[in-house]
């Protein structure tokens, strides 16, 4: 399987340099410089409906690139894991082949390890939360992740169509008890549709489907025994009957969405895009006749709204982002007539997660010849409310996150140009509460408690990015980028390291 | 123009919206609490002149939730209870009038795996009196083995500590030990079901004796240990148990033999003990009349119950010997504490049960065993040992072995 990933990994390789001798002669500086736009990659939004990448790019692009991710965390989910050690390669492609077509694709392999990984012996923790199996012993997790995507959009008239597809495949493990080897897919198609209205603005729609599927399984080699496993229900509650021998879990689910879109034809330099995406999802235990032990049911609403304007020397703009997620958990509950066989009893509603954000940011940008300096503060406004009905247990976070980003963008007289970004923001919590009743478990509570200490902190975040493109014979642009990402809990603080190093063309 | 398309696109994302809404088929329903009333009655029984107090403890065994009540002179409680699955166990005082005197009696009852979901609202429990024998009883069970000084598992040593608690000399000459053949994690629907009547034995030891030949003086232990050696010359962490008083011996294997130290008699099947605690023990007296080969003949049990995995129904069937509930002097019941799922015994004999193990291949378990409560001293300053027929309430859990000290 693995040998058969990598095939297609060099074939799509291949490709990439296909398309490179393909090209036309482009300013490699001028296509290098858009791809590092801030403002071209904000407006990236509404290029989820893949009609709307027509015309996005100025210039085509390839672009190699190998990374390097390095997390030291004091302050973290313990279902996420403390430190992060990850290695990464990808390749990416976007062509536009004549006025009214447009291919691209992208093909990612990484691989790396989670260290201390608690309470969560399964992948994806963000699709499949709360619903998760579980230990207190955890440890270090393995992972190798694949993913290829493509799109194509097409001009016809005033319209264009536009489809892309995704795949993403990942395995996850330990060597070490206890033994989870997860294997979860993603398959994805976005289908999208935009017109042009006189010329001066367009109008889009997409929808997508999603189908995720993770099989779980969880085994131990030790002869003197391993620890309890718990099937987790939300905020430390696990069902006492499904837990303790069952070492399988399935999770499928489907992701149905659509979103609208509206923007300026020529510069983008204003937009609207609202959509919604709707995640429903089941686990099953496979060793109790596929029984179904849990729904997920979620919905996510966005709005990002945008809009830029040119003064004399300078340009500036405004952006709004929202989002509102709503989520549902509903649990079966079981009658054990024979250790072999469970008659549901019926399935009740018991967790719930909301969350609220909305984001606004403004961008100031003064340009000249060589110099582009940007400013955006921003301010973002949180709120969260975790609950589950009983024992009754929640979490009620509020939070304020401000900041300011700043990035000078240099052009040297060898045609080769840096990027300096830095930002620094604080989150500071207006709201932090916690109940949490009846945990059976003292493990358990420590664990709620270390995760909420982590979720209510205030704390600083500074963020330092150098990155360094220029022109070398035969590969004409290469670049390395370095990051550091410092984030204050005071005490605590976690720390992240990041580079890479690449080719354009 | 751009109007139009505005709103038919704006209606567009609202069929879809309504769509996804309509789509949920919504079979579940919000948090259902049910007002249900436990009615508890001894009179099949005894008759009660007055429920004196009642001790509830109700357990929802999907959350694992455990909530205690107390009832005071009266039979009935209502209770607002979540739906679920529950067990509920009481214990409580009542009074009988017997010509103008008063007389307490202790009174148990014990209702497993019953459905609260909102379509009954009411349940009777009958309650049965809790009668100590004053007689044998089994003090301690060592059951999970021992480790070595580089972790390894060690087995062998372990034993159970039958003790005299009663206040007269009790012979242990043909005193019947039996291992249960079902176990206490693993609940099937057994046919036919004759725990009311008799418990199931999957194996059974004898103790040796002519009836006069091992006598048990009053709070007095014996003893009876799986190999009785000196297991610290094999393992510096375990016990020496070289003058125990009787030893376990399989003769069809290639078992340790101490010479020194009588052998129990194998009545029936190979005797294992379960380093988890999976099964219940217990002590029974087999009438004078009855010989092991008749014991063996006249009791056979044959039981059938449906094992159902990936949804296909294999029908099972398996061998026990019934032993009268009568005969039985004491029972334990032992379960790892995560996946407990039924009593293997008459809740008359043993209503409660007992564990050293947490979760199932916890490691935690070595060392460890399952001892019976003190509650004071008799006359003669030995212990007396609390025997209400419930091993929850009786026994210490997975508490230092009293031989390792």
């Amino acid at each position: 399987m693995r040998v058969h990933r990598y095939k297609l990994f060099l074939l799509f390789f291949i490709q990439a340099f296909y398309s490179f001798s393909q090209t036309n002669q482009d300013s490699i500086l001028e296509k290098t410089k858009e791809n590092e736009d801030y403002i071209f990659n904000t407006q990236n939004i509404i290029n989820q409906n893949p009609a709307n990448k027509l015309y996005a790019r100025k210039h085509n692009l390839t672009q190699l690139k190998t990374s390097l991710v390095n997390e030291k965390n004091d302050y973290y989910l313990k279902q996420k894991g403390k430190d992060l050690k990850r290695w990464s390669v990808s390749v990416f492609t976007d062509q536009n082949l004549n006025n009214t077509t447009q291919v691209w694709g992208k093909a990612n392999y990484e691989q790396g390890t989670r260290k201390s990984v608690q309470w969560n012996e399964t992948s994806d923790y963000e699709k499949i939360y709360p619903y998760v199996v579980a230990d207190s012993v955890g440890g270090d997790i393995q992972f190798e992740h694949y993913s290829f995507s493509g799109g194509y959009a097409k001009k016809i008239s005033s319209f264009t169509l536009g489809l892309e597809g995704h795949y993403h495949a990942k395995m996850e493990y330990r060597r070490v008890d206890p033994r989870p080897k997860n294997i979860s897919t993603d398959i994805n198609f976005v289908l999208g549709l935009n017109k042009s209205i006189h010329e001066k603005w367009t109008i889009g729609v997409k929808g997508n489907i999603e189908k995720y599927t993770q099989k779980h399984h969880l085994s131990f080699h030790s002869n003197q025994g391993f620890p309890q496993v718990y099937t987790m229900t939300g905020l430390g509650n696990y069902n006492a009957l499904l837990s303790g021998k069952p070492r399988e879990a399935y999770y499928e689910g489907w992701t149905y969405g659509a979103g609208i879109q509206a923007f300026e034809n020529k510069k983008r330099d204003w937009y609207i895009d609202l959509g919604i995406k709707t995640f429903l999802a089941d686990k099953v235990m496979p060793e109790f006749t596929n029984l179904k032990s849990s729904e997920i049911k979620q919905n996510y609403l966005y709005t990002n709204i945008a809009k830029m304007y040119k003064a004399t020397n300078f340009d500036w703009g405004l952006f709004l982002n929202a989002s509102k997620l709503s989520r549902k958990g509903i649990e079966s509950l079981f009658t054990n007539d024979i250790s072999s066989n469970f008659t549901t009893l019926g399935k009740l509603e018991r967790y719930k997660n909301e969350v609220n954000n909305i984001k606004i940011n403004g961008i100031f940008i003064f340009d000249n010849l060589r110099n582009k300096h940007s400013f955006s503060p921003q301010i973002l406004i949180s709120q969260e409310h975790e609950t589950y009905s009983y024992p009754f247990s929640e979490i009620k976070l509020g939070s304020v996150n401000y900041g300011i980003n700043y990035q000078w963008f240099h052009t040297l007289k060898n045609n080769s140009f840096f990027i300096l970004d830095t930002e620094i923001s604080a989150k500071n919590l207006y709201e932090k509460k916690a109940t949490f009743t009846s945990v059976r478990n003292e493990a358990i509570l420590e664990m709620l408690m270390n995760n909420f200490q982590f979720q209510s902190a205030n704390n600083i975040n500074a963020s330092l990015a150098f990155s360094y493109h220029f022109k070398v014979p035969i590969l004409d642009m290469m670049f390395v980028n370095i990051r550091a990402n410092y984030v204050d809990f005071n005490p605590h603080h976690n720390f992240s390291f990041n580079s890479s190093i690449g080719i354009t063309f | 123009m751009p109007r139009k398309y505005i709103i038919k696109t704006c209606l567009f994302i609202v069929f879809l919206f309504n769509f996804y809404s309509c789509s949920d088929d919504e079979n579940y329903i919000k948090e259902q609490f049910t007002n249900f009333t436990f009615t508890f009655d001894a009179s099949q029984n005894l008759e009660v002149d007055q429920y004196k107090t009642l001790k509830i403890k109700l357990t929802e065994l999907n959350s694992g939730l455990t909530n205690e009540y107390d009832v005071n002179n009266n039979n009935t409680i209502n209770l607002n209870l979540a739906i679920g699955t529950y067990d509920l166990t009481v214990n409580g005082i009542v009074t009988q009038n017997n010509n103008g005197n008063t007389t307490e009696i202790n009174v148990s009852g014990l209702e497993t795996s019953f459905n609260i979901n909102g379509t009954t609202n009411s349940k009777t429990i009958n309650l049965f009196i809790n009668t100590s024998l004053n007689d044998l009883v089994i003090e301690e069970i060592f059951f999970t083995g021992s480790k070595t000084p580089e972790g390894q598992m060690y087995f062998g040593d372990q034993y159970f500590k039958i003790t005299n608690n009663s206040d007269r000399e009790i012979f242990a000459d043909g005193l019947l030990i039996i291992q249960t053949a079902f176990m206490t994690v693993d609940k099937q629907d057994i046919r036919p079901n004759i725990f009311n009547e008799a418990l199931s034995a999957g194996a059974i030891i004898l103790l040796p004796g002519d009836g006069n030949t091992y006598p048990i003086p009053a709070g007095e232990s014996i003893i009876i240990a799986e190999d009785a050696i000196n297991h610290k010359e094999f393992n510096p962490l375990s016990i020496d148990l070289s003058n125990a008083d009787f030893q376990i011996f399989k003769e069809d294997s290639d078992d340790i033999d101490n010479p020194e130290v009588p052998k129990v008699i194998n009545v029936y099947d190979k005797w294992v003990i379960h380093t988890q605690g999976y099964y219940a023990y217990a002590l029974a007296r087999i009438p004078d009349n009855i010989t092991n080969e008749n014991l063996i003949l006249q009791n056979e049990y044959r039981y059938e119950y449906d094992f159902i995995f990936g949804g296909t129904v294999y029908p099972m069937d398996g061998y026990a010997v019934k032993i009268p509930n009568e005969w039985v002097i004491d029972a334990v019941n032992l379960s790892v504490q995560s996946i407990y799922q039924w009593l293997v015994t008459s809740p008359i004999l043993d209503m409660g049960w007992t564990s050293v193990t947490q979760f199932d291949g916890d490691e935690n378990r070595f060392g460890k065993s399952v001892r019976r409560k003190i509650i004071g001293q008799t006359s003669n300053g030995k212990n007396l040992l609390k025997d209400t027929n419930n091993s929850t309430q009786d026994f210490d859990a997975g508490v230092k072995p009293s031989l390792f000290n």
